[in-house]
């Protein structure tokens, strides 16, 4: 049974483990430390599944999620070929694709029974994990903070808007059957840029200062409200349109917060998608005349 | 007559293009089944957050081709994420029947 040990109790609760496994040597244990920095973006959930078939030689297995910067996999059973089996999947499948040779001490083994006094120390010696919620918070910062140029090159885009002859849309959604099927709609039309996540969306914003934004809520990378928000803070007269298939209270209230300026329940029609642009195209002149005044 | 999906919103929304409904299609096959191993795989109870996410993924997409059904028993097991296992499994058997009717019926056209 594969047991998911996670926030800042992780390294305490891993330190007990060794001590009671030093005092009552049981069975064959093994312990890899694995440094995330080297590792794709991913949840909790899509690492176990990812490594759970390298445990399944192993008898029992508990993964501590130590903060964001370290992952502790601790097994019984055979040593030898759940290591070479971890190592494979991580390295094969689950480091960043950017990384050309990862760092030498991103993963390091463990015998616990043999190193325990060791590995404790070692433990105790790290800095106090941070609430993930804390660094994830940290993280969204850095993501929605341009840099000068981005912001000149948003500015110059953005004096523009107002001459445009051709709106430019931006979709944010990570499905690739809807957002090619949205994009198809609007070619033709629209000047559309399309992205699965909410980095590249930042960018491609900043880079474009689209008319319009489909946004979708849940994203891989995070939650569309917190993009919304970004875009209505730094340039309110971008017409917003939040996509889902949920119909959540907490959403369209999120919405409203964010001042928003649509919102479409999946599955997409012609008609939801042709009502939000006909609305922007009336409430256009308006938004642009409060962002020159302003 | 297979009625596990209605395609008269996507057809609309294609403007009929038979080649761009066929890459549609194909994308839609892939994701699915990708969907659908990421729930069999998250049966545990302790795999909360990758059942509700694959559900919420396969919803979306179902919804959008006008698969109803699949999209209701997705919705259905988004919304039961802390569920037991074994009612997990049921709801996972449930999907991959209408899974395999949408299949057939997008391979058959």
């Amino acid at each position: 049974m594969l047991i998911k040990i996670e926030d800042q109790q992780a390294v305490a609760s891993l330190i007990a483990y060794i001590e009671e496994l030093n005092h009552k040597p049981t069975g064959v244990w093994g312990l890899l430390a694995v440094q995330r920095a080297n590792l794709e973006t991913m949840t909790q959930d899509k690492f176990i599944i990812f490594i759970k078939p390298a445990l399944e030689d192993a008898t029992g297995a508990k993964v501590f999620f130590a903060g964001d910067t370290e992952i502790y996999i601790l097994w019984s059973g055979v040593q030898k070929t759940v290591l070479q089996q971890l190592t494979n999947v991580i390295t094969k499948s689950l480091l960043r694709a950017d990384i050309a040779s990862p760092a030498v001490d991103m993963m390091q083994y463990y015998d616990p029974k043999l190193q325990g006094n060791e590995i404790i120390a070692m433990l105790r010696s790290k800095p106090k994990d941070k609430p993930a919620e804390d660094s994830h918070k940290a993280a969204a910062e850095v993501l929605f903070m341009p840099s000068d140029v981005e912001m000149q090159k948003f500015r110059q885009q953005q004096q523009l808007q107002s001459k445009r002859t051709m709106f430019k849309v931006l979709i944010v959604e990570d499905q690739l059957f809807s957002r090619q099927l949205l994009y198809e709609v609007l070619r033709g039309t629209y000047m559309v840029e399309a992205s699965p996540n909410l980095k590249d969306a930042w960018k491609l914003f900043l880079e474009h200062a689209p008319d319009i934004v489909f946004l979708d809520i849940e994203l891989a990378d995070g939650n569309g409200h917190t993009l919304a928000q970004q875009i209505k803070t730094l340039a309110p007269s971008t017409y917003v349109v939040m996509v889902t298939a949920n119909h959540g209270l907490n959403d369209v209230q999120q919405a409203k917060q964010n001042h928003v300026d649509g919102f479409i329940a999946k599955p997409f029609s012609n008609q939801k998608i042709q009502t939000c642009l006909d609305k922007y195209l009336s409430v256009r002149p308006a938004m642009l005349a409060k962002v020159s005044s302003s | 007559m297979n009625t596990s999906v209605d395609l008269t919103n996507l057809r609309e929304m294609t403007g009929n293009d038979a080649a761009l409904e066929k890459e549609l299609f194909n994308i839609f096959l892939i994701t699915a089944a990708e969907s659908i191993t990421i729930l069999r795989n998250s049966c545990e109870p302790d795999a909360t957050e990758a059942w509700r996410k694959a559900a919420h993924a396969l919803k979306g997409i179902s919804l959008n081709l006008g698969a109803e059904g699949l999209g209701k028993l997705c919705e259905e097991a988004q919304d039961s994420a802390t569920a037991m296992q074994d009612k997990k499994q049921a709801m996972l058997a449930d999907i991959e029947a209408e899974h395999m009717r949408v299949e057939g019926f997008l391979t058959n056209l």
